[in-house]
């Protein structure tokens, strides 16, 4: 079992505080899908975890040693980003023989059927090509690479929609080929809600919600009816959101609904879906904010 | 198979009631193999371990069965256990629905009848 | 070890890269005079040796080349994190590297000296008229040379990238206004230190003391001795590594 601890960690730049006391644990063989808005924080986090940019408070760790100065525990790892950190003037198949020596190994076969697939020319040079096809580039070494965590931030960055889809396929036969851990940050949320096991909310450099995806969509549900009823039936509930359309009231819950507690007739609750959620739980011009 | 994912079931039992749906047409004939965890994840990118955990459900009703190295069977006989449930399940999840929204819509039972009758024709 | 793969992939990089700077040189000052004197008609003038024996360029380009390579580090450690390199295994494979081509340039440096200038200028460096006395033995005396070049070389290398790799941490821009400002406050510095000597006949003994104590000069032998500067190059070297590998380990990614 191979687990990576992100311990009380929290990074200033400057006086901007952009991550504070991040406490997450990444357990063996899932698939994480790590949401916040422009800003949150996410990248940096994804940054420090890797060791490219150091906390300021906290560190990280795996299976309980710090990755920090540490080739083992890095070599474990491999963070596709939204930068890039290639040479412009190397040739793709230069830089995947210096991958594949600096990592020790790298499957050659899959990274020759990726190429294909996604009509990727290794004999360019990486600064030739376009913002999608880096990112494809990116994407075929993070697959190919014998490392226990892909972290994976904006990986269909520039990809047209045909590529999307043919790179989540890829993606999850991978997975289902050589179970390691994942970690996608994205703003596609509907893309990836089926795909991913866990969900982690990052908001305003705070985690706020770390559970299964199954545990958090059986939670989430908007509660629409006339509000005197509504209002009335979610007292008491984590309410997240709300909006008003007339005399009807949708109300964003975000808890486990009581069993002992009559739905009115004229009340309906629907689920809510990840992105919906998502929206409600990082809403800081609006209502969710009311209760802080 | 096809998948709503906006639907309010979660995806493992649409997973579940996809296959069973394709067991009750035909697609998936009795005694032959349906596609693999994989196979679904990859064509409708969903977690593998969402789809087992769909598969697993029919597994443990005995709609499916896991032959070692090979994969995930249709049970002889499943075809037909489907649709008996199916008639057994059918007043409360069809007619019932059915009777409430034709009252809210003022039509009475001989109306109904009429309807079913003109449906069968 | 990590730290091998790490020094194959500089090595081979930057080796190629000096070979590249050995090559424009041998352009710039023995083929491109030719051609002029091909083109302006005094091809009767043109001396191969002459140009070859004209300077120990090859000193400079080895020091220089090395230096700049040594030293220009943050490309290098954008491509090492991203495959999960180390900052120690990469200071490592960077020291094993430039301790390699040293070795590579300090040959070079010694064959054009000991088989080009040598035979076509005689014995002619800062060293032998400073410490040809010093030994008698002709062959220990061109070792101590061959040393002691090797040593300036290395302490030049390694100062440069000490101040490398305190510019890598810089943003471009400040890179950029801490290479301008830098010379120009060294020659305002000179200049204003020149003219409080000359106007206040300001007496630095102690300065003066301690430079004649490096490069080994000794009233009462009224020679010098070498050993001092080997000393003085050999410690300067180590802290010069010292402040390499501490800014070395500050190394980030910058947000550009």
């Amino acid at each position: 079992m191979s687990v990576l601890d992100i311990n009380h960690v929290g990074k200033k730049f400057g006086d901007k505080v952009v991550l504070r006391d991040i406490n997450l644990r990444l357990s063996e063989n899932k698939i994480y899908g790590v949401l916040g808005r422009n800003g949150a924080g996410k990248s940096t986090l994804l940054n420090i975890m890797t060791n490219r940019i150091f906390p300021s408070n906290g560190k990280i760790t795996i299976d309980g040693e710090p990755v920090d100065n540490n080739d083992a525990q890095l070599s474990k790892m491999y963070l596709m980003s939204e930068i890039n950190l290639y040479r412009d003037s190397d040739r793709l198949s230069k830089i995947i023989d210096d991958t594949e020596m600096l990592y020790g190994n790298i499957d050659r076969e899959l990274v020759n059927d990726l190429a294909t697939k996604f009509n990727l020319d290794l004999a360019q040079k990486f600064g030739k090509l376009s913002t999608g096809y880096r990112s494809i580039f990116k994407l075929i070494i993070a697959m190919s690479l014998p490392v226990e965590y892909v972290l994976l931030d904006e990986p269909v960055l520039g990809l047209d929609a045909n590529h999307r889809e043919l790179f989540y396929s890829v993606l999850l036969e991978s997975f289902s080929q050589r179970p390691r851990t994942f970690v996608i940050s994205t703003h596609l949320i509907e893309e990836i809600t089926n795909i991913i096991s866990d969900v982690i909310v990052i908001n305003q450099g705070e985690v706020v919600l770390n559970d299964s995806v199954e545990n958090v969509t059986a939670k989430a549900v908007a509660v629409v009816g006339p509000t005197s009823a509504v209002d009335q039936y979610i007292m008491g509930l984590h309410v997240i959101g709300h909006e008003n359309i007339g005399q009807l009231k949708a109300s964003y819950v975000f808890d486990e609904l009581p069993d002992d507690r009559q739905i009115p007739d004229t009340v309906t609750i629907t689920p809510l879906d990840l992105q919906k959620l998502f929206i409600n739980l990082t809403d800081y011009t609006g209502g969710a904010k009311d209760e802080n | 198979m096809e998948f709503n994912f906006n639907s309010s079931e979660p995806i493992y039992r649409q997973v579940a009631d996809q296959i069973r749906e394709a067991i009750l047409t035909g697609s998936f004939a009795e005694e032959t193999q349906i596609p693999s965890t994989t196979e679904v994840s990859k064509q409708f990118h969903i977690n593998p371990a969402t789809v087992l955990k769909g598969m697993n459900l029919l597994v443990d009703v005995g709609l499916i069965e896991k032959k070692r190295g090979l994969g995930m069977f249709v049970t002889a006989g499943a075809k037909n256990r489907i649709k008996q449930q199916k008639r057994d399940n059918f007043y409360d999840d069809k007619v019932a629905k059915l009777v409430k929204e034709a009252i809210n819509l003022g039509i009475s039972a001989e109306d109904l009848n009429q309807m079913i009758q003109r449906g069968y024709e | 070890m990590k730290t091998n793969r790490v020094t194959k992939y500089l090595f081979k990089k930057q080796f190629q890269y000096l070979l590249m700077a050995y090559a424009i040189f041998f352009i710039v000052n023995t083929v491109w005079p030719l051609l002029l004197a091909l083109g302006s008609g005094t091809l009767r003038y043109y001396s191969l040796s002459n140009e070859l024996g004209n300077t120990s360029y090859f000193f400079f380009v080895t020091t220089f080349a090395i230096a700049y390579l040594s030293s220009a580090t943050y490309e290098n450690y954008k491509f090492l994190i991203q495959n999960g390199i180390s900052r120690n295994t990469f200071f490592r494979g960077q020291i094993q590297t430039t301790g390699l081509l040293i070795l590579i340039g300090s040959l070079v440096n010694e064959i054009d000296y000991w088989l080009i200038i040598v035979p076509i200028k005689g014995q002619d460096s800062i060293y032998t008229s400073l410490y040809r006395y010093f030994i008698s033995n002709q062959i220990f005396n061109g070792l101590f040379e061959t040393v002691l070049r090797i040593l300036t070389s290395t302490a030049v290398i390694v100062s440069l990238m000490a101040f490398g790799s305190i510019l890598s941490l810089l943003s471009k821009r400040a890179q950029r206004i801490t290479l301008i400002a830098i010379p120009i406050i060294l020659v305002v510095g000179a200049v204003f230190m020149i003219r409080l000597f000359i106007t206040t006949h300001l007496q630095v003994t102690w300065l003066e003391d301690v430079f004649t104590f490096i490069i080994g000069y000794s009233k009462e032998a009224g020679r010098f001795n070498p050993i001092p500067l080997v000393v003085t190059e050999v410690l300067w070297s180590g802290f010069m590594l010292f402040i390499t590998k501490i800014f070395f380990n500050k190394k980030q990614l910058k947000r550009e």
